[in-house]
């Protein structure tokens, strides 16, 4: 969820969205397919998850829990304040939410299908009637802690709700802090103890985990991020929007605004990956790891993740580099129907997509709605699988051979990097674009990998396109370009 | 909980049936030229159909009433202005159990002119009137629950009606703006939102019978009451693809006070500040929503509901059984009536033995 600055541009970009994806193009093998919602539901989808019986908890904006399976639709609970993440304990059924004011634990203690507690597990998050302090989760470590993350304040004045609340900001940045950790994602223990966790985030809309326990976010563009990026949360990690120092012990009765930008960008921990704003997402949502077991197609253990405002779905695959994950992005799907924000596979593979749309001119038709993604366990889509480093460039990898010749022709590559500013203005331009050369391209893997030997720069964003490449069996890529985020080049090992 | 999701039921064979019955009485008394005049609603939209019709003094005519609504309606109309209506349909929220069987219609004979009975969804009952020799205005409402906000009319007694007014049809302007009505028709609803002067985390309880109020879930208590309908949540949901929602959602009726405006229990000193943590809340269909919270590390559950009499609240009060302090609880009985099912008065504070304090009740209400 996200904000766009000068008022025009909303306009003139929606339209532009609307009229750019009217019909769904998706990679070869991968189904999209429509979930009917009732008449008279609103389901403007905030949250999404899967009990071990199949049945799909969708939470709503509206403050809804609807269960789902077949052409059933149930209500489980409803009266909540916005409701934007949920846990559903895999064995004991039990079902937790993030509202805007809380976490809430959902208890149906007569049986009758309905929740009949709602059990308030933690609220020691700060929140005032500011519009944009969104709470959003939900994720839960094998210990049993529960993970969430929550948005920074609006400063701008009439959306803020109230002018009574004092909006800390730092260098004059949008977003600030109007209440207790905002700009925090925090951990709650199964007894309810709440610890402040990372901070420096700004619209923090998605989270996911890995079945490693490694925690992911997304951020959205805006004032200290040139553009929405996917980022790891660990204890203590600054990601770079300041204003929630303000709740940092070691912050206590600073100036902030005495800290130079440059302090800051020294204290952050840079994105692992940059999505393209404007040409990728504008908003991204919940990545969701593709841990299927092959079921959803070539793509294990990458993330899946949906934008909305251009209603399209993303792939990234992530790689350690010097001790932190960085890696690449590629579209996927374009022209879903509404703005995509959750993602959740079923056991089967299949991907549910949860859409919302209403406030920010999502393209597609719809206002809300659920999709589903289906590969169809035979066709190879003709896309890269993967971007890499090796100390020599990058590694492309393929889902399946490619043609050869063309693959190995420099002439096939564009490439061009920038670099996304660190600063307190809203979002940041392409700086610094520039084109790379290729030096020499090596195949291996029976036309399946290429390597392109290249010098490379830190702190870049890397554009490779692939014009005109075309798999062995003939067909062109879907998605033929990829965006590689090089905080660190690799020294030595491999990819 | 949302109205508009339910389905209309028609009770259609009830309905035709009673038409033929309609028809054989008919039959059966000597045929009156009367003019009919026909009332039904705006469905969904708690609306007659009608704003005003208009009678000569001491004309004769059918009044029918069919609800083509999803809820149980009746039509009364009485003799006075609208503060009368709405002291008509007070007294008639105010009748609890007998309301059923008297057809909502109070004992108020010197302001009662007409009634028809209690329609289900489907049915339709009409009235043989004479209209008052008295030209003038005549309200006719719906006395049921929360109904008599938007439901009334105006009946006219003229001697010289112009003809091209003689019945203005209700006009429906509902999804011109954003309006979005939550209105409370069988049991009690929640809804959590911000709310227009209310605090961040509030938990607004509407009834059917138009008391409602906004919990203040961080500091655990009434923040305030309201009379008349529940919330329009049109700026809490959005209403079109332009609308982000997320805002607070607006009170409908008028606001009152209730109690303390601060936490009101103290534990053992009177002048200590206790830490309290909200734990959620319990709903069970009919029932009136049990608040939880803890006082010190002590469990309460406050069960809060319309107060028995009056404007305010009932609040039931289970406290932890291993309290052994004294509980008191503060209530400015100078601008509040207050009856305690336990405890002793000093002042505004009533104080609570730990024996008596396990299961109490307070009604704070003030005269209507």
């Amino acid at each position: 969820m996200r904000l766009f600055y000068p008022y025009m541009l909303i306009l003139i970009s929606a339209l532009s969205f609307v009229n750019a994806f009217t019909a769904v193009k998706a990679p070869a093998g991968y189904l999209v397919e429509t979930v009917t919602i009732p008449e008279g539901i609103t389901l403007g989808v905030g949250g999404l998850a899967f009990d071990q019986h199949g049945v799909l908890y969708v939470t709503t904006r509206e403050g809804q829990v609807w269960r789902h399976k077949g052409d059933q639709w149930q209500l489980f609970a409803d009266g909540m304040h916005e409701v934007l993440g949920i846990y559903v304990d895999q064995v004991s059924d039990e079902v937790w939410v993030m509202q805007r004011p809380e976490l809430t634990k959902l208890i149906d203690q007569d049986g009758d299908g309905r929740a009949d507690i709602y059990r308030t597990v933690s609220a020691e998050w700060g929140l005032t009637d500011n519009y944009h302090e969104y709470a959003f989760g939900l994720v839960r470590d094998q210990d049993g802690n529960f993970y969430g993350t929550l948005n920074t304040s609006l400063s701008w004045a009439g959306w803020a709700g109230s002018s009574k609340w004092d909006i800390g900001r730092v260098h004059d940045g949008k977003m600030g802090r109007a209440a207790r950790y905002r700009g925090w994602s925090f951990r709650v223990t199964p007894q309810g103890e709440f610890t402040p966790w990372s901070m420096g985030m700004r619209s923090p809309a998605g989270i996911g985990m890995n079945r490693h326990g490694e925690i992911f976010y997304t951020d959205n563009q805006g004032d200290w991020n040139g553009s929405s990026t996917l980022q790891q949360i660990t204890k203590g990690r600054f990601h770079g929007h300041p204003s929630s120092l303000m709740d940092h012990p070691d912050f206590q009765g600073k100036d902030l605004n005495a800290i130079s930008v440059e302090d800051y960008r020294q204290m952050r921990t840079p994105p692992s990956v940059f999505f393209i704003h404007g040409d990728l997402a504008n908003s991204p949502g919940e990545p969701v790891f593709d841990e299927t077991g092959g079921q959803f197609g070539p793509f294990e253990d990458q993330i899946f993740v949906g934008d909305q405002t251009r209603s399209n779905l993303m792939r990234i695959c992530l790689e350690k580099v010097q001790g932190q994950y960085q890696g690449a992005i590629f579209n996927f799907i374009d022209g879903l129907q509404s703005g995509v924000v959750r993602n959740q596979f079923d056991s089967q593979g299949t991907l549910y997509v949860g859409q919302t749309g209403r406030g920010w001119r999502s393209a597609g038709e719809k206002i809300f709605g659920l999709q589903t993604v289906r590969w169809d366990h035979q066709t190879t889509p003709v896309e890269i699988l993967a971007i890499g480093l090796t100390p020599e460039g990058f590694e492309l990898r393929f889902t399946q051979p490619m043609d050869s010749q063309l693959l190995a022709s420099t002439e096939q590559y564009a490439i061009e990097h920038w670099e996304y500013l660190y600063r307190p203005e809203y979002g940041s331009p392409k700086a610094g674009k520039t084109q790379a050369q290729i030096e020499k391209i090596t195949l291996s893997h029976g036309g399946m990998r290429a390597l392109l030997h290249m010098p490379l720069l830190e702190g870049r964003v890397y554009q490779i396109q692939l014009k005109g490449m075309r798999a062995a069996s003939g067909g062109p890529l879907t998605n033929p370009m990829g965006w590689y985020t090089l905080n660190k080049r690799r020294l030595n090992e491999r990819f | 909980m949302i109205a508009p999701m339910k389905s209309i039921p028609k009770n259609t064979r009830w309905c035709s049936l009673f038409l033929l019955a309609l028809a054989v009485s008919s039959l059966c008394t000597p045929a009156v030229a009367q003019r009919v005049v026909s009332v039904s609603t705006l469905p969904g939209k708690m609306r007659f159909d009608v704003d005003q019709f208009t009678l000569t003094p001491g004309e004769k005519v059918r009044l029918v009433f069919t609800n083509n609504d999803e809820m149980l309606h009746n039509l009364v109309v009485i003799r006075g202005d609208e503060a009368t209506s709405l002291a008509v349909a007070q007294r008639a929220w105010a009748m609890g159990a007998a309301a059923a069987e008297r057809q909502f219609v109070p004992d108020m004979p010197d302001h009662i002119l007409h009634h028809t009975k209690v329609l289900e969804p489907g049915q339709q009952d009409s009235i043989d009137l004479v209209a008052p020799k008295v030209e003038g205005s005549y309200p006719y409402l719906c006395t049921l629950p929360g109904h008599a906000f938007s439901m009334k009319g105006i009946m006219l007694v003229k001697a010289n009606p112009e003809p091209d007014k003689l019945v203005v049809k209700a006009v429906d302007k509902s999804e011109e703006g954003s309006a979005f009505v939550l209105q409370p028709h069988h049991h009690p609803i929640i809804k959590r939102a911000f709310v227009e002067n209310g605090p961040p985390r509030s938990v607004m309880v509407g009834f059917p019978g138009g008391i409602n109020f906004c919990f203040d879930a961080e500091s655990c208590f009434v923040s305030f009451g309201w009379f008349g309908p529940f919330l329009d949540i049109g700026p809490d949901w959005g209403r079109n693809a332009n609308q982000r929602g997320g805002g607070p959602v607006k009170v409908l009726g008028e606001r009152f006070t209730t109690g303390a405006g601060r936490f009101p229990l103290r534990i053992g000193s009177k002048e200590l500040t206790p830490q309290v943590h909200f734990k959620g809340y319990q709903v069970r269909g009919e029932q009136a929503p049990t608040f939880e919270y803890t006082v010190n590390g002590a469990w309460f559950m406050e069960t809060i509901e319309p107060a028995e009499k009056g404007i305010g609240l009932k609040h039931t009060f289970k406290s932890d059984p291993g309290l052994v302090a004294p509980l008191h609880f503060y209530c400015d009985r100078s601008q509040y009536l207050v009856e305690a099912s336990a405890g002793d008065w000093d002042g505004n504070w009533l104080t609570l033995d730990p024996e008596v304090a396990t299961t109490f009740t307070l009604q704070i209400y003030q005269e209507p």
